[in-house]
């Protein structure tokens, strides 16, 4: 059974009796001094490199955020140059150069003058249509006809193709 | 001689003490004593630390303060748009640009006088002079473009040039819709009247800053970016606005009035196309356009100044006696030239002074005719007037979204200073007081069916990606479709016999005119008049209301010669802006 005492193999060459009025040093304090120390340097290390990339990153930030704000105040300043720009008085010059001129409806010659009855729900524009009669917006009810018929007359193809037959030529 | 114990060991007596002097251990007392001493200095220190700290982090410190105000990043003022979507105000980024002389070297100093001079439009001199200073700040510019602002900011000396950044308000139309929209004050940049004080919280917007100021609660704060002010979007149409502010000024050039007022209401939804108001101010300059005993062109007059609105009431007496049905479309009157109203008073006359014989409601209207509106007023009696006029909304708010609105004034039965006379001078639009708002409101119920809408001016409230829209709200119903129908036949019908050259041909235009005395300490005997025009169109699915007026106009008197043309001119302007077809 091993003596607890002995020290410890690492520094077991280093026992020595000490000159008398020296200190004694503990090899075991000593190594473990050393470490921590060398752990302490490592985390500190560490540490401050961790620093430096966050303080890198805190300056690549601010100057984002500095971007950021001259971007706002360009903006704010683009908007208030376009409401200048945009003003009535400069669109009337603009117009006014360009050799257009405001609607006069006192000029009557001038207008087109479109007659028309505004239909009433109970006119009999408004009745029920007669039978047969082309519903309104049947043109676009016939359009989708037609884009069915291309569509069915595709699958049909295909079905031909498929089946190796012929296909029957449109008249 | 030797102890045992040396005699044991066989050591001798010197080599004994320097073994107890080499062994000695410290006594316990005094390394309690100096662990308690260490624990003091460090509490100390730790105490003194934790006071410093809360000093700075809990108390107000004028220094971190003024170092937090100096890093706060101003939030620029929400725009304000027309119903077209262009710019009625907006705000711009203005910098001050000083230099710290100091920072810069002899060369430096050399090289970049006359490129701020270029930049900053500025003399030589004056540059020279700010580098020649021994202050450590000195200030360059004090409302420097932002190219400008760029520009020093990329110079290689840029650490020299310190920006403070403000935003200004531009005003791009000048005077137009000035004291609709308000003004921001130049030294407190407070808000002030119409839509920028009355929507400030929306507008200001919420301010950012830079530096880490911990809370109490210990959360950091570090960059906060400023919330710019939300934008509104107006029912107000920059181009009607335009046309009724031209006619408008033309009017009281013509007229020689030292005011006047033109509004124009959509009826169907209660929102405000157009408010002129004159005298008016530019907004952008407004300390040069006014005087300190006269301030009265910065308020909106058109909701803030009541006024006594004369005959253009009368169609408003007579929807109330067609809803209670104390009249019908049938019903005439003779009209003898005057009303009594009893011992002690002034009988009410005609502004003719004439008799007019057996007339109908029509030629009532007509021919204004003052003594036809205090008959059919009593008839109905006080309470259903007072009530009917009421539910228009006289005597009280409209609720329009502007600042100072006035509720106009209007006695009514219960008040001690009420009395007969009241209910018939009220009938036809005189001793009572309301706001152009107000009247507009009440013929917008007229031509709405009978519904009175609220007045309304912003339509949206553009916060972000929020949209808070102003949806129409209606008041309540006042009379119903078929008097309103009624009421309106009148007005066309009075217009074809009364005012013919105010009518369109191929449209359908009702409206009524009024020529109301100014009382003064003396009654009403000056020969001050506010001459008006209120009318609606086309029927039978009226499109605006529209509302002229006059205050005092030397050439001309009554509203009929006066108001009315600028009715038809600012009408024809909206048939062909909408693309109204004529319906007849």
């Amino acid at each position: 059974m091993p003596d607890r005492r002995d020290p410890l193999p690492l520094f077991y060459g280093f026992r020595s009796s000490l000159p008398p009025g020296m200190i004694r040093l503990d090899r075991r304090r000593l190594a473990f001094f050393v470490i921590m120390l060398a752990l302490l340097s490592l985390s500190s290390a560490l540490y401050l490199r961790q620093a430096s990339v966050a303080a890198s990153y805190a300056s690549q930030i601010r100057k984002l955020e500095e971007k950021r704000e001259w971007t706002h105040r360009e903006i704010v300043s683009l908007r208030g140059q376009v409401a200048e720009q945009d003003a009535l008085q400069r669109s009337l010059d603009v117009g006014a150069e360009l050799g257009y001129v405001l609607p006069d409806v006192a000029d009557q010659t001038r207008r087109l003058r479109l007659e028309y009855q505004a239909a009433e729900p109970s006119s009999p524009d408004m009745a029920p249509l007669a039978e047969g009669q082309p519903l309104p917006g049947a043109g676009d009810q016939a359009t989708e006809e037609q884009a069915e018929s291309v569509f069915q007359r595709l699958v049909r193809q295909f079905e031909v193709w498929i089946s190796g037959e012929e296909e029957p030529k449109v008249q | 001689m030797p102890t045992t114990d040396s005699v044991t060991t066989g050591l001798t007596m010197g080599q004994l003490e320097r073994r107890q002097t080499n062994t000695a251990e410290p006594s316990p007392e005094g390394q309690q004593r100096r662990i308690a001493w260490l624990q003091a200095v460090f509490t100390a220190l730790a105490t003194i630390l934790i006071l410093r700290l809360a000093w700075w982090q809990l108390l107000p410190h004028a220094e971190a303060q003024l170092k937090f105000e100096a890093n706060q990043i101003p939030a620029a003022r929400g725009s304000i748009l027309d119903a077209t979507g262009h710019y009625l105000v907006a705000s711009t980024a203005e910098f001050t640009i000083g230099v710290s002389p100091n920072l810069l070297s002899k060369n430096q100093k050399a090289e970049l006088v006359p490129l701020l001079a270029t930049i900053l439009n500025l003399p030589e001199l004056a540059v020279m002079e700010a580098f020649s200073s021994t202050r450590p700040y000195v200030a360059l510019h004090p409302a420097a473009s932002m190219e400008a602002a760029q520009q020093v900011a990329n110079l290689d000396a840029a650490s020299a040039f310190k920006q403070t950044v403000r935003f200004r308000r531009v005003y791009p139309n000048g005077t137009l819709a000035a004291s609709v929209l308000g003004f921001i004050s130049l030294n407190e940049g407070e808000a002030q009247y119409g839509l920028e004080q009355y929507y400030d919280k929306e507008l200001e917007g919420v301010e950012g800053h830079w530096y880490g100021v911990y809370s109490v609660l210990m959360e950091p704060s570090g960059y906060l970016p400023a919330a710019d002010g939300a934008d509104l979007v107006l029912t107000l149409d920059r181009n009607i606005q335009h046309q009724a502010e031209i006619i408008l000024a033309a009017g009281i050039s013509q007229t020689k009035a030292t005011a006047g007022n033109i509004v124009v209401l959509d009826p169907r939804t209660g929102a405000i196309l157009a408010m002129a108001n004159l005298p008016t101010y530019r907004p952008g300059r407004y300390w040069e356009d006014v005087t300190p005993n006269d301030l009265s062109p910065f308020t909106n007059s058109s909701i803030t100044t009541a006024y006594e609105p004369g005959s253009v009431f009368k169609p408003l007496t007579l929807a109330a006696a067609l809803e209670e049905r104390v009249i019908d479309l049938s019903f005439t009157y003779d009209d003898t030239g005057q009303y009594d109203l009893g011992p002690g008073s002034r009988p009410i006359r005609n502004w003719d002074r004439r008799a007019h014989g057996r007339t109908t409601l029509t030629q009532l209207l007509a021919y204004s005719l003052n003594v036809g509106a205090a008959r059919v007023s009593e008839k109905l009696g006080p309470t259903r007037f007072y009530e009917l006029m009421r539910r228009f909304g006289f005597s009280e708010f409209t609720g329009v979204d502007l600042a100072l609105e006035s509720p106009g004034t209007m006695r009514m039965p219960g008040n001690p200073y009420w009395s007969m006379a009241d209910l018939a001078t009220n009938s036809f639009g005189q001793g009572m007081t309301a706001t152009p708002l107000q009247v507009m409101a009440a013929y917008g119920a007229i031509a709405n069916g009978g519904l009175l809408m609220k007045p309304h001016i912003v339509a949206e409230v553009r916060d972000g990606q929020t949209v808070r829209v102003q949806q129409p709200t209606v008041v309540r119903r006042v009379i119903s479709p078929q008097t309103s129908q009624q009421v309106t036949q009148l007005m066309i019908d009075a217009l074809e016999v009364g005012l013919k050259k105010v009518t369109l041909p191929g449209y359908r235009l009702a409206g009524k005119s009024g020529t109301a005395g100014i009382p003064d300490i003396s009654g009403y005997e000056n020969k001050d008049v506010v001459a008006s025009f209120v009318g609606f169109g086309p029927a039978p699915d009226p499109r605006f209301v529209i509302l002229v007026k006059y205050e005092r106009p030397r050439e001309g008197y009554w509203g009929g010669d006066v108001a009315a043309p600028a009715f038809r001119e600012l009408a024809k302007y909206l048939l062909d802006y909408y693309g109204i077809a004529p319906s007849r």
